[in-house]
This record gives C-alpha cells, sequence and structure tokens, in this order.
C-alpha cells in the first residue's frame, strides 16, 4: 500500500530508478520528486538495482534474457486496465459484432427501413442472446441423457475394450511427445 | 455418411448395431448403431440410439430419438413420441417434425436463434444470416481471448513462446491428445456404470473444452507475435488481435476455412498440453 493517491506504475518507478524515460506517465519524474511516498519507491527500486548488480556480476547472462523476461512478464496496473493498450482487439470484437448484426438484421433498402434498422438490430441481439442461453439450458439438460444413452449403446458393443487396448498406446506416445518437446524446449535455454 | 441400410440389416450386424426385440424381430424394443446409417422402416416401441450416422425415421418410434454425429430426417410416416435429441446434426422435416416431446439440436446455436426468430429451425436459413451469426461467432471467440489474455497474462505468452519453438511437436502432441481423450471417453463411458462413467466423460470434454479454448488463444498470440515481431507486454493485446484477425478471417473461407480451423484446434489442444497450460517449467522456491 502506499500513501500516494496517483501511484507511479511500477514499470514507470523502474524507468526512473533506471535512467531511462518512463513509460506510462509522462510526467512521473516531477510526481516522483513532489510526492514523498513516490519518491521513496524509486529510491528502493534504486538501491534493489545497485545490489542486484552486485550479485549477479559473476554470472554470465544469456543475450535473449531480456526478451524472454519482457515476453512473459506480467501486464502493469497501466497496461491492465489502459484503454490505449486493448483498443486494438476492442475495437475489432466491435466491428465484428457490428458487423454481424447488421448481416443478421438486414440491409435497409428505403428510409423507412433504415429508421427499423436500429430495432431490428436489437431484436436480432436479443434473439441471439436468447437463443445462446437456451443453448446453454438445452445443452445442460440433454447432455447428461445424451451420455448415459451413448453408454448403454456402446457397452452392447466392443468398442469400449477396444478403446481400452488402444488407450496406453496412445498415452505412452502423448507422454514421449511431451517428455520431447520438454527436452527440446530446455536444450534450448 | 455411407449409404442408408435398412433396420432388419443393422439388426443382423450385431458388432455395430443391436437390436432387442420385443415380441417379433418387426417390432424391435430399441435400436442401436454406430458408424452406419440407420433407416427405421418398422415401428420402435423403444427408442433409437445413433453414433457418427444419420437416421431416417420412415415409421414411429414410441420412445427418444438420440443421434450423436448425424441428422435425423422424416418420412411420411416417421414420428417420434418421445425427445428427439441431435448432437452436430441436423433435423429436416417437410413440415414440423412430428416429435410429441422437445428438439433439442445443442451442436446448433443456429437453429436455436432462428426458432427464436420465429422461422423454422428446419428451414434454409438466407446466407446473410448464417454470415451474420459466424461473424457474431467470432465475436464471441474475440471476447473469450481477450478475457483470457486479461487473466492469463503470463500463462498465455509462456505458452505461445513455448509453442513458436517446437509447433511440430505441439501439433503431434494435439493430434495424441485428441485420440487420447476419446479413447479415454470410449472406455469410461462402455465399461464404467452410467452413475460413475457420465461425469467422467463430461470430465473429459471439459478437460478438451479449456485445452482448446486456451491453445486457441496461445496461438492467436503466437501468430500475431510472429508477424508483428513485436513480444513486449504493452504491444500483447494488439498482437493477439492481429492473430486473431488472420486466423477468424481465413476460417470465413469455404472448404479451406473450416479445414484451417480445425487443424489450428489440433495444434491449440497440443500447445495447451506440451506447456502444461503455460506453466513455468521451473518453480523457484524463495526461504
Amino acid at each position: 500500500m502506499t500513501d500516494c493517491p496517483i501511484p507511479l506504475d511500477p514499470l514507470d518507478i523502474e524507468a526512473l530508478a533506471s535512467g531511462t524515460a518512463p513509460v506510462v506517465r509522462a510526467e512521473a519524474a516531477a510526481h516522483a520528486a513532489a510526492c514523498a511516498a513516490c519518491g521513496a519507491s524509486v529510491r528502493r527500486s534504486v538501491n534493489l538495482d545497485r545490489v542486484l548488480e552486485v550479485a549477479v556480476s559473476a554470472i554470465p547472462v544469456p543475450g535473449d534474457l531480456a526478451e524472454r523476461i519482457l515476453r512473459i512478464r506480467p501486464f502493469s496496473r497501466g497496461e491492465r486496465f489502459g484503454l490505449a493498450v486493448w483498443k486494438a482487439p476492442v475495437l475489432l470484437f466491435a466491428a465484428l459484432g457490428a458487423s454481424g448484426t447488421a448481416l443478421i438484421a438486414g440491409p435497409p433498402a428505403g428510409p423507412r427501413e433504415q429508421i427499423g434498422l436500429g430495432a431490428a438490430a436489437i431484436a436480432s441481439a436479443a434473439g441471439l442472446a436468447r437463443a445462446s442461453w437456451r443453448w446453454l439450458i438445452d445443452l445442460s439438460q440433454a447432455a447428461p441423457s445424451g451420455l448415459a444413452a451413448l453408454s448403454e449403446g456402446l457397452r452392447a458393443t466392443p468398442a469400449g475394450w477396444a478403446a481400452l487396448i488402444l488407450l496406453p498406446a496412445a498415452v505412452f506416445g502423448l507422454r514421449r511427445v511431451l517428455s520431447r518437446a520438454r527436452a527440446l524446449a530446455s536444450a534450448r535455454r | 455418411m455411407k449409404g442408408l441400410a435398412p433396420l432388419w440389416l443393422l439388426a443382423a450386424a450385431p458388432a455395430f448395431a443391436s437390436a432387442a426385440p420385443a415380441s417379433t424381430p418387426s417390432s424391435p424394443a430399441s435400436v442401436t448403431t454406430f458408424g452406419r446409417d440407420l433407416v427405421v422402416s418398422q415401428p420402435v416401441s423403444g427408442r433409437v440410439l445413433a453414433a457418427f450416422a444419420s437416421v431416417r425415421l420412415e415409421a414411429p418410434v414410441a420412445g427418444d430419438v438420440i443421434v450423436w454425429g448425424g441428422d435425423v430426417s422424416f418420412g411420411p410416416g416417421g414420428a417420434v413420441g418421445g425427445n428427439l435429441s441431435v448432437f452436430g446434426g441436423s433435423v429436416r422435416a417437410a413440415g414440423t417434425p412430428p416429435v410429441r416431446g422437445v428438439v433439442s439440436t445443442p451442436g446448433s446455436l443456429l437453429r436455436l436463434y432462428l426458432a427464436e426468430m420465429r422461422r423454422a429451425p428446419w428451414e434454409t436459413p438466407p446466407s446473410a444470416t448464417v454470415w451474420g451469426l459466424r461473424l457474431l461467432a467470432l465475436a464471441a471467440w474475440l471476447a473469450a481471448a481477450i478475457a483470457a489474455l486479461f487473466f492469463f497474462d503470463t500463462k498465455l505468452p509462456r505458452a505461445a513462446a513455448r509453442a513458436s519453438e517446437t509447433p511440430t511437436l505441439a501439433l503431434l502432441a494435439g493430434v495424441l491428445s485428441i485420440v487420447t481423450l476419446f479413447l479415454a471417453a470410449a472406455a469410461v463411458l462402455a465399461l464404467l456404470p452410467a452413475p460413475l462413467a457420465v461425469p467422467l466423460a463430461l470430465f473429459v470434454a471439459a478437460v478438451a473444452v479449456a485445452a482448446k479454448v486456451f491453445g486457441m488463444v496461445a496461438l492467436f498470440l503466437m501468430i500475431g507475435q510472429s508477424l508483428s515481431g513485436r513480444v513486449a507486454a504493452r504491444q500483447r493485446p494488439a498482437a493477439l488481435a492481429l492473430g486473431f484477425a488472420i486466423l477468424g478471417g481465413v476460417s470465413l473461407l469455404p472448404l479451406a476455412g473450416p479445414l484451417v480451423w480445425s487443424l489450428a484446434s489440433v495444434l491449440a489442444v497440443g500447445i495447451a498440453f506440451t506447456t502444461r497450460f503455460g506453466a513455468p517449467r521451473y518453480r523457484v522456491a524463495i526461504a
């Protein structure tokens, strides 16, 4: 917890500590200078950097370590909730949703139809929502009874025993492939 | 589907179809068929179950008709006294299907939607509606992908990074994973008692669905990062959108689209299992 009502993003704290430009808030340096809590966070980060620099100076660092870390690091607070970061998928989602709804509602042929386009789109969307709900209910109700019937039907055939005989071979093959994938990934490190 | 086989022929092939006669061979209590299309030309007093086969009803069935991976069509004398459940197939009838109970097609959202819009679910929908629903389905996929990336912001990038190193093995693992899950579900359903078999089969199905969804999002991310060359956290959502736009766009192509999407699904399951759902390879314990 921090006493600052608008604390700096951890990315900016690290950026200021390492002497590079902040990435989330442009005025981060001025804020850290004015705010005691955020200034203390930056100083802690500077001290941590110094400790780490001494501690790992004798350890060889792989060339692509920084990229690998950057690739899997979690979102910072600013990235997680920043609309600018998410705008591409959100805009694509909106475009897909609007296009799909417009296609279902049908193209307007004249002014009268254009007036009714909004209502048609709403009716389509409501129909889709109801259909999705019904689909979930249908699936939850029909799947268990359908599986029970399938189970009963399968008992009359040798399919179960055939599956049981083939299963160890499939599991063995899968385990070999998974082990191979892990070994290759380790060798690349 | 193969050519339709008459009911009496199926009854003579017990390895694939079984019929339990009630009193006479012409009125079986129930009929089961696997992988062979079925024509019900005589009344059935029990139910009809078909897996990976289509069913044509020319005579009434007193009980339920349950079809997995096939279509159901009605002839002039065909009727269902119980419920009609079709998983992953469609229902075809000249008018309203003569079904006394509930008609459910859980594999097809389209038919439910058409029913909601007061259009008969067995009528051929206009192509604009089909395209619209396909775009909305893609939008739903993208919404799921955005949510997954929001909540699994280290697991998904880790899975994408590892999958990009060994894509061939991931594909092979996908094939073997699907075969393994399928065999496990078949063995469980056929050999265990129903009260145990059904929940276990549902669990296997849930694992498969989770693997596909996780793997697909990792695949979108992998494609986007590979094409844009940007792997930083800040650019992850944009890379996800790029990868999704490419794979989703290809999936809309006729013929090639479904094939590519199916191949991507197999690869996705492989990515999920080879990367253990993006779990770190080494856990660091701080004493």
